[in-house]
């Protein structure tokens, strides 16, 4: 059978140091979910272009030649899946691609977006501590909240005259009373927001495939894996990527969950490297390293997270679900 | 109003009283508005917090799907909000011209009003930039009320079509007005100075509800401080009040909209699916 994944990420999200350490890993036996097929297409330049950096302990950039469609057959192995062979295939892309479509300044929708539209699983890559975020509105108080709440008790829609009888507005502010003005920054906006991006360019993919906005298309997953988790700091990472992704970026949580169906998207944290390539003393450790370092790590209830080194995780679940999350071998 | 609506919903507010973003067809624009939102700093700086609108440019329209968040519920709600000219909407409040037909058409689908009024320029003495301010600009917004009005018994009557009135940037107030708790109360006398001030708009509303549509009345800070101080204040509740009826209307995830070949692009303009 033929599988198509499509990996959406912007600019240094870690989507091709993710590729390139699961082709490495894949040749290194640390792979257990596939394994590469006997029969290879001819060409393997790009992966091994791809590749050779992070075998040197330095990060993938992108492919030199992008727009291609290098691809690579692999076998499912463990038994989680009764066809064997898959095809990855893993286009790459420029990042600034996402900011072109975004901004329509061009309509760079192409035959090769097209294909990709077609994927039979999408895996978003964000890497949380690289984001180019949306201007953000302070969180209401719980309190405020509270109050918020009281006013539409119930029913959602309907007014009530249950509510507290009193204002709900600090009556300090004035113009007069206005704190400081924050300093504005004065370097214009270079890149779109990255969640945006990301939304748009799954707006536009679902509009291509003909699903209606809120459609829960049947048996299409969506992985968001969250990239560099090893360096999200440890008192969030620990609550998991679930977490992470419904509290720290509500706008892609709700995005997916409206459109998806809720048992078929799933977010993992992944570290590809296993730490910084730029640390000098990491970096001796990953070139001499002679098991894994990597780690994949997802929430299996509530606050509760689970581990796995096999970097083809979020691939495998993309096409089986939740079964191979039990399935480590 | 709708950026603050906007940056609500993609900090995920909107959940906690039971909406989710859902997907809009007008991003970018959504987020220019949030972009100037963020740089605004402050009413000693500028009075505008989004760049005015000037007249006659062609109307616009800004789009949010929602979805409410409970699992089982597949109803989600398109969102479709205008923004043009006020210069325009006063003009047509008080001539209907054809002329400004390609900009107005759509107050005759809209399936609910929010009517804005700025307690800035209610409240203030002097006029700024030739606008019209206090007593003046409250004759303004009661015309559009009026035209409001005229639309519905026009045309719509009999449906339950909502005027929500916003008092914007009521922070600027707060300290001399406490809005009454519940928003169908619209008599002058339960809205303090506002009742004093903006006499002929509450009247106007007052008989809109006399005619048996549903009224409401908010008071809203968008921003009331510059964005990294403050959070929003009611933001919501004017869309609350005015997506109420058509709670019933929403579609079922899923039932697309037949569009056609054309309009199915990525690159779909919503200002298309108006004309549909």
């Amino acid at each position: 059978m033929e599988y198509r994944f499509t990996l959406l990420g912007a600019r240094s999200s870690g989507k091709s140091t993710w590729l390139a350490m699961l082709y490495d890993g894949l040749a290194r036996g640390e792979v257990r979910r596939f394994r590469r097929a006997a029969k290879q297409p001819g060409d393997r330049k790009a992966w091994e272009q791809l590749v050779t950096a992070v075998r040197e302990g330095r990060y993938a950039s992108r492919t030199p030649d992008v727009g291609a469609f290098p691809q690579l057959h692999l076998e499912v192995t463990g038994g989680w899946r009764e066809d064997t062979r898959v095809m990855l295939e893993a286009s790459d892309y420029l990042g600034e691609e996402l900011e072109r479509n975004f901004s329509r300044s061009d309509h760079a929708w192409t035959d090769a977006w097209e294909r990709r539209a077609n994927a039979d699983a999408f895996i978003l890559v964000v890497r949380p501590t690289h984001i180019d975020e949306l201007p953000q509105i302070p969180a209401p108080t719980e309190e405020e909240m509270r109050k918020v709440r009281a006013l539409f008790p119930g029913r959602l829609f309907e007014m009530t005259e249950q509510s507290e009888n009193e204002s709900l507005i600090p009556t300090d502010i004035s113009p007069q009373f206005l704190p400081p003005a924050a300093p504005r920054s004065e370097a214009p906006r270079g890149t779109p927001p990255t969640l945006l991006m990301l939304v748009e360019m799954l707006q536009m993919i679902r509009s291509r495939r003909g699903w209606a906005i809120g459609e829960r298309p049947e048996n299409v997953r969506v992985a968001v894996v969250l990239s560099a988790w090893d360096a999200v700091q440890s008192s969030v990472a620990r609550s998991g990527p679930d977490r992470y992704l419904r509290e720290k970026l509500p706008l892609l949580y709700d995005f997916v969950w409206s459109n998806f169906d809720p048992s078929n998207f799933r977010a993992f944290g992944l570290s590809a490297t296993g730490g910084d390539l730029d640390d000098e003393r990491f970096r001796r450790a990953f070139t001499s390293r002679t098991e894994a370092l990597s780690s994949v790590v997802w929430t299996a209830s509530g606050d509760d997270c689970r581990y796995d080194d096999d970097l083809s995780l979020p691939f495998a679940w993309a096409m089986a679900g939740d079964i191979v999350l039990d399935s480590r071998s | 109003l709708i950026a603050s609506f906007f940056l609500s919903l993609a900090s995920g507010t909107g959940a906690a009283l039971g909406w989710c973003f859902a997907g809009s067809r007008t991003l970018p624009r959504l987020l220019g508005f949030a972009e100037s939102a963020a740089a605004w700093r402050g009413y000693s700086t500028e009075a505008q917090i989004l760049p005015h609108t000037p007249r006659g440019t062609p109307s616009q329209f800004l789009h949010c799907a929602l979805r409410t968040n409970r699992l089982e519920d597949p109803r989600v709600l398109d969102v479709v909000v205008s923004d043009i000219s006020g210069e325009d909407v006063h003009a047509f409040s008080v001539h209907e011209s054809e002329d400004l037909a390609p900009t107005m058409g759509f107050v005759r689908r809209a399936d609910a009003f929010i009517v804005m009024l700025d307690c800035v320029r209610l409240f203030r003495a002097e006029p700024s930039d030739g606008e019209v301010v206090g007593p003046g600009y409250d004759g303004l917004v009661s015309e559009v009320l009026l035209m409001v009005r005229n639309q519905l018994s026009a045309r719509r009557a009999g449906l339950a079509i909502p005027v929500a009135l916003v008092w914007s940037k009521f922070d600027t107030i707060a300290a001399h007005v406490t809005p009454p708790s519940d928003a169908k109360t619209i008599a002058p006398g339960d809205w303090g100075l506002l009742g004093v001030h903006a006499r002929r708009t509450l009247h106007a509303l007052s008989e809109i509800a006399q005619d048996g549509v549903p009224v409401t009345a908010h008071a809203v800070s968008a921003f009331p401080t510059p964005l990294q101080h403050a959070p929003a204040y009611n933001v919501w509740a004017p869309f609350v009040a005015a997506i109420s009826p058509k709670n019933d209307r929403a579609r079922p995830g899923g039932e697309a909209r037949v569009l056609p070949d054309a309009v199915v692009h990525p690159f779909m303009a919503v200002t298309r699916l108006e004309n549909s």
